[in-house]
């Protein structure tokens, strides 16, 4: 499976790439990343398409101002599975969460308070959960893989 | 009503919304970008999950999707789509025929030739347009000097639809070549009227179909009516497009707008893609003229794009539509040309008569309010299930 990292340089995310790059490429997974500077926003969807990913993992919706000449979320149009870790509370992009948002995305919270706040804030939000309770449809290999990306980031 | 909206990313999404809401609909919405429209499990089961998780009334979504058909029909909801394209994709007819589909389009013609073939839950609608919010927009960028920017001549706004026809015709004998170039050069001097699905006759497509078996290609290179014709149609708008920017880019200060660059012979400005909420109705308000030859495909309904800008107060050079006179004043409301070459001498006694066009911009907009609001065609799309 190809997976592919987005977040911001000052994430905690970044600060554990080289152990979740080394475990994913052990479990037969490949691996990228792109990682933005603070307040750099040029816009990465070039780089996504051409990686084509099967997964896709976010952090704090890094890349959610990328949008399309409709206003849409630009990640929208990449047609694979995506799973949006919101682990700040203070989310700079938060608002996107009120635009449309694909089926194929998966917001997952460090816990069932913030989930359920952020579903009573923006009702249409595809999927919002907890990593304990992802649904049933996401296959193991991406819960397993989101679980070691999770648990890196709280020990980053 | 408890709606569910599905929505792969239409410029009318937001104004659909507000208007369901406002007419006291419970909305809920689903968004999805398919790759395969017609087969996607994924889909399938989120969208039935989705369906499942509170109680639906309807099932409503800008366009047709296949696949939400399905869900409706085995869900026994009725689901209502309202195209904003026209003509409907080929595959998309065999999944018309579920009773619990209501299937909008904008096109009267088009709608006419589905019922010739029995389709009779295909029903005729104009599209319409959200006159308040892009008067927001235009005030806004009057007040912050933005729309200053968008000021030109005359604006185009959209996609040359790059031609596919050469393509199609490159390994056909010169007979068929001369046929299909015959008959495209028929089409082009007639708006309004469908000529090519007259002449595109069973023998010829047969006769084309044999000479791509012959070189050996395999059903998916198969040609059917819809398929040339819309190629043909597409190679049409292509020429009259390109042949009015590139002119009146030689007289006057001509913007074109549009994501990919095209290398015009006049001065035509190159001012990349417009957003569609934000600037597209600036470049209208700015812009003293508006050209917005229809796609030729669509025969007698008014384009989006039309709307958008007669919405703006914008002056609207568009070519003679049928639908577009009936409810629309030429001289009055906006100018309509009968060939590129009246496009081009409308044109020019516009720009150089400013007050006769000056009378024009805005004019069309007691017609917008009453007969194109969002709340009306909506209540009339959705008065069965009241």
């Amino acid at each position: 499976m190809k997976v592919l990292m987005i977040g911001s340089t000052a994430g905690k995310l970044h600060k554990a790439e080289k152990e979740i790059k080394e475990a994913l490429e052990c479990r037969g997974h490949a691996y990228a990343g792109i990682y933005r500077a603070p307040g750099d926003v040029r816009n990465i969807m070039k780089e996504i398409r051409e990686y084509a990913p099967d997964l896709m993992i976010t952090e704090d919706l890094e890349g959610f101002e990328m949008c399309t000449l409709t206003d849409a979320v630009s990640y929208n149009l990449i047609h694979c599975r995506q799973l949006h870790l919101l682990l700040s509370g203070d989310l700079t992009n938060e608002r996107y969460l009120a635009r449309q948002l694909s089926l194929l995305m998966t917001f997952v919270c460090p816990d069932t308070d913030r989930a359920t706040a952020l579903k009573d804030k923006y009702p249409d939000i595809p999927e919002i959960t907890t990593m304990e309770k992802m649904p049933d449809d996401i296959p193991d290999e991406i819960k397993e893989i989101t679980a070691f990306v999770f648990d890196s980031h709280k020990y980053a | 009503m408890n709606i569910l909206f599905y929505d792969m990313g239409s410029y009318l999404y937001d104004d659909i919304l507000d208007a369901l809401k406002s007419m006291g609909h419970t909305v809920r919405t689903a968004y999805y970008h398919f790759d395969n429209r017609y087969e996607d499990d994924f889909f399938v089961d989120r969208f039935t999950r989705k369906l499942r998780e509170k109680p639906c009334d309807i099932i409503f979504s800008v366009n047709f999707f296949p696949l939400v058909a399905v869900i409706a029909h085995d869900h026994d909801i009725p689901y209502v789509s309202w195209s904003c394209d026209s003509p409907l994709a080929k595959g998309l007819e065999d999944y018309f025929d579920y009773d619990t589909n209501r299937i909008w389009l904008f096109d009267r013609a088009e709608v006419e030739t589905y019922h010739k073939k029995g389709h009779s839950n295909v029903l005729y609608s104009p599209l319409a347009v959200n006159t308040r919010r892009v008067k927001k927009v235009i005030e806004d960028g009057a007040r912050s000097g933005a729309l200053n920017k968008y000021k030109a001549d005359v604006s185009f706004v959209g996609s040359l639809y790059n031609a596919s026809l050469e393509g199609l015709i490159a390994p056909l004998d010169d007979y068929l070549k001369g046929y299909i170039e015959g008959i495209m050069n028929t089409q082009i001097e007639f708006y309004g009227t469908d000529l090519l699905s007259m002449t595109i006759t069973d023998d010829i497509l047969d006769r084309i179909n044999a000479q791509y078996a012959a070189l050996g290609n395999g059903e998916a290179d198969t040609l059917n009516r819809k398929g040339l014709a819309f190629a043909i149609q597409k190679q049409i708008t292509y020429a009259e497009r390109v042949t009015l920017i590139d002119t009146l880019g030689s007289m006057c200060d001509m913007k074109f707008y549009s994501t990919k660059e095209y290398p015009f012979e006049s001065n035509v400005r190159f001012m990349g893609p417009v957003k569609y909420h934000e600037q597209m109705p600036l470049v209208f308000a700015a812009s003293r003229l508006n050209l917005c030859p229809t796609l030729r495909s669509i025969i007698s309904g008014i384009p989006l794009r039309s709307l958008d800008i007669l919405a703006c107060d914008g002056v609207l050079l568009s070519n003679w539509q049928p639908e577009l006179a009936e409810y629309f004043t030429d001289g009055e409301d906006l100018i309509m040309y009968t060939s590129p070459e009246d496009a081009v001498e409308k044109a020019a006694w516009y720009l150089e008569n400013e007050d006769a066009r000056a009378r024009i911009a805005g004019h069309a907009q007691p017609v917008l309010e009453s007969e194109f609001n969002y709340a009306a065609k909506l209540s009339g799309i959705l008065s069965e299930f009241d």
